[in-house]
C-alpha cells in the first residue's frame, strides 16, 4: 500500500474526528467521568482499521459519527432531565462529614476505609486530622473534594488585621 | 441542539466526499479499500479458518462455497504473515499477488462499488514469459 | 456506497455506546482519584473490542461475551479488594513510605524504584520547598505522591489566630 495514502488518510481521518468533537461542543470530549474517558479511547481506536483501509472512509465516518451522536443526545438529555443525569452519571457521594466516615456511602462505591484515608492522605491530610474535614465528597471523577471546618481553612490576608 | 446539526453536517460532508470520490473522480484505493487491502483480508480469514468472514468478501458469495475454501487453506497452511501486493489494476479490475507465509498466490478482484474477490490463481509455476501457467484453483 | 452497511454500522455503534454506558456505571466505582493504570488497560480492552463490534469484525453476541467476561473479571476484583485488605495488598500494591520526619527512606525508595531527585520532584509539586517540613510521604497505590506536613509546617490556619472565625 502506497505510504502516501496512508498519510492522506490519516490526515482525512484526524481531521475528520477533530471536526466531529468540536462540533459537537466539549461537553463531549470532556473527560468529566470514567465513561467520558472510554468514549475518548474508543473514538481514537476507530482511526487504526481506517488508516490501513480495512475499513471504507465512510465506513470510519459513521461508525465515529454514531458514538458522538450517541454521546450528544445523553448529554442534552441529561442537561434537560436532572434525573437522568443522576442515572447516567451518577451523585457525588458524601463520604465524610465532620469527621466521621459514612460506611453505607462508602459502600456503594466499594471503597473501604483504607481507600479513605488513602484519598484524603493525597490531599495532605492525616488520620489524626479528619475532624478538620467538614465535607469530604467523592466527586463523579472520583476525586475527592475536602471543604475544612471554619476554624481549620487557611488564613486569609484580611485576617492580618486582627492580629495587629 | 445546534450541536447536533453541526455533528451531522460534518457526517454528510465525509459521505458526500467520499460518495463524490468513487463516482466523479474514480477513487478506488483511498476512500475506500484498495484491491490489496481487500486480497490481504480474504486471505487472512482463509488462513484462520474464518469462511464466513471469508465468503464476505467474494464478489459473489456461491462462486466459492465451504469445501472451495477449505481446499484453499489446505493448500496455503498457516501463516503468521500476510502480505499483499498489486500486480496490476485498472478501474474495474485488479490481480493483487498475495504472500501467506511461504506460500504465493494471485488473487483476482473486481470492483463493484467496492473491491470484491473473483477468482484466486495459483502463480506461475515458471517466471518468465514463456512459462506463465494460470490454474484457476 | 453500500447504504445497507452503513446502516447497519451505526446501529451497531448506538448498541455497543449503550452497552457501555451500563457496563462502565456499573463498573465505575471503585476507581481511586482518577483512573490507576489497571483501569486504564482494562478500558483499552474494551475499547478494542467495541470497535471490532462497531466495524462488524465480529458477530455482535461474540463481542457482547468479550464484554461482559472482562467487565465481570473487573468487578469481581474489585469486590474482592473491597472487602478484603489482603486481597487489596496482593493485587493493588501498599502504600510505601518515602519520606519520614524529614528523612529520606533509603529502603522504601528502592522499592520504589525511585530515586531522590524524583522524590523532591514530588514534593516540590506538593508545593513543599524543603524536606524537613515533610511529616510524611506517601507513595500511594496509584502511583501518586502524597504528603503530610509537620505541625510546624502546615499554612496558618484562622484558629491559629485566635479570632472568632
Amino acid at each position: 500500500m502506497e505510504l502516501w495514502r496512508i498519510a492522506v488518510r490519516a490526515a482525512i481521518a484526524y481531521a475528520y474526528l477533530l471536526a466531529l468533537t468540536r462540533a459537537s461542543g466539549k461537553s463531549t470530549i470532556s473527560q468529566a467521568t470514567p465513561f467520558d474517558f472510554v468514549v475518548s479511547l474508543i473514538l481514537g481506536d476507530l482511526i487504526d482499521d481506517a488508516l490501513w483501509a480495512e475499513v471504507p472512509l465512510a465506513k470510519f465516518g459513521v461508525a465515529a459519527a454514531s458514538i458522538v451522536f450517541c454521546d450528544l443526545v445523553v448529554k442534552l438529555a441529561a442537561f434537560r432531565w436532572p434525573a437522568f443525569r443522576r442515572l447516567v452519571s451518577g451523585d457525588p457521594r458524601l463520604v465524610l462529614r465532620d469527621g466521621i466516615e459514612d460506611r453505607g456511602q462508602l459502600r456503594r462505591e466499594q471503597l473501604n476505609e483504607a481507600d479513605l484515608e488513602h484519598l484524603l492522605h493525597e490531599k495532605g491530610i492525616d488520620r489524626e486530622q479528619w475532624s478538620d474535614v467538614h465535607l469530604g465528597m467523592l466527586e463523579l471523577d472520583h476525586e475527592l473534594s475536602v471543604i475544612l471546618t471554619p476554624g481549620a481553612k487557611p488564613a486569609t490576608r484580611a485576617m492580618k488585621e486582627q492580629l495587629r | 441542539m445546534k450541536e447536533l446539526f453541526a455533528a451531522t453536517l460534518i457526517l454528510a460532508l465525509l459521505l458526500g466526499c467520499s460518495a463524490l470520490a468513487v463516482t466523479v473522480f474514480a477513487d478506488r484505493a483511498l476512500f475506500v479499500s484498495p484491491p490489496d487491502a481487500v486480497a490481504e483480508g480474504f486471505v487472512r480469514e482463509v488462513v484462520t479458518r474464518r469462511w464466513d468472514r471469508a465468503r464476505a468478501y467474494l464478489a459473489s458469495p456461491d462462486s466459492m462455497p465451504r469445501t472451495k475454501l477449505e481446499a484453499l487453506r489446505s493448500r496455503l497452511g498457516s501463516a503468521d504473515n500476510v502480505d499483499a501486493r498489486i500486480i496490476t489494476r485498472n478501474d474495474s479490475r485488479a490481480i493483487v499477488e498475495v504472500r501467506a507465509g511461504s506460500r504465493v498466490l494471485r488473487v483476482g478482484v473486481v470492483w463493484e462499488g467496492g473491491w470484491r474477490v473473483e477468482e484466486v490463481y495459483a502463480t506461475p509455476v515458471y517466471g518468465g514469459i514463456a512459462g506463465w501457467v494460470a490454474l484457476k484453483l | 456506497m453500500d447504504w445497507q452497511e452503513l446502516g447497519l454500522t451505526a446501529a451497531r455503534g448506538v448498541l455497543v455506546y449503550v452497552v457501555m454506558l451500563v457496563v462502565i456505571r456499573v463498573l465505575g466505582k471503585r476507581t481511586i482519584g482518577n483512573f490507576s493504570a489497571f483501569d486504564l488497560l482494562v478500558a483499552l480492552m474494551l475499547g478494542e473490542v467495541v470497535d471490532e463490534i462497531i466495524y462488524g469484525d465480529v458477530s455482535i453476541a461474540q463481542g457482547l461475551v468479550a464484554i461482559l467476561v472482562v467487565a465481570a473479571a473487573k468487578y469481581a476484583t474489585a469486590w474482592i479488594t473491597y472487602a478484603s485488605p489482603a486481597a487489596s495488598r496482593l493485587l493493588e500494591g501498599r502504600p510505601n513510605e518515602l519520606v519520614r520526619h524529614g528523612e529520606l527512606q533509603a529502603k522504601a525508595m528502592r522499592a520504589e524504584l525511585i530515586n531522590e531527585s524524583e522524590v523532591m520532584a514530588s514534593l516540590r509539586l506538593q508545593g513543599v520547598s524543603d524536606v524537613r517540613e515533610v511529616k510524611s510521604a506517601v507513595m500511594e497505590v496509584d502511583g501518586v505522591v502524597s504528603v503530610i506536613r509537620e505541625e510546624w509546617a502546615e499554612p496558618l490556619q484562622k484558629r491559629d489566630l485566635g479570632t472568632r472565625s
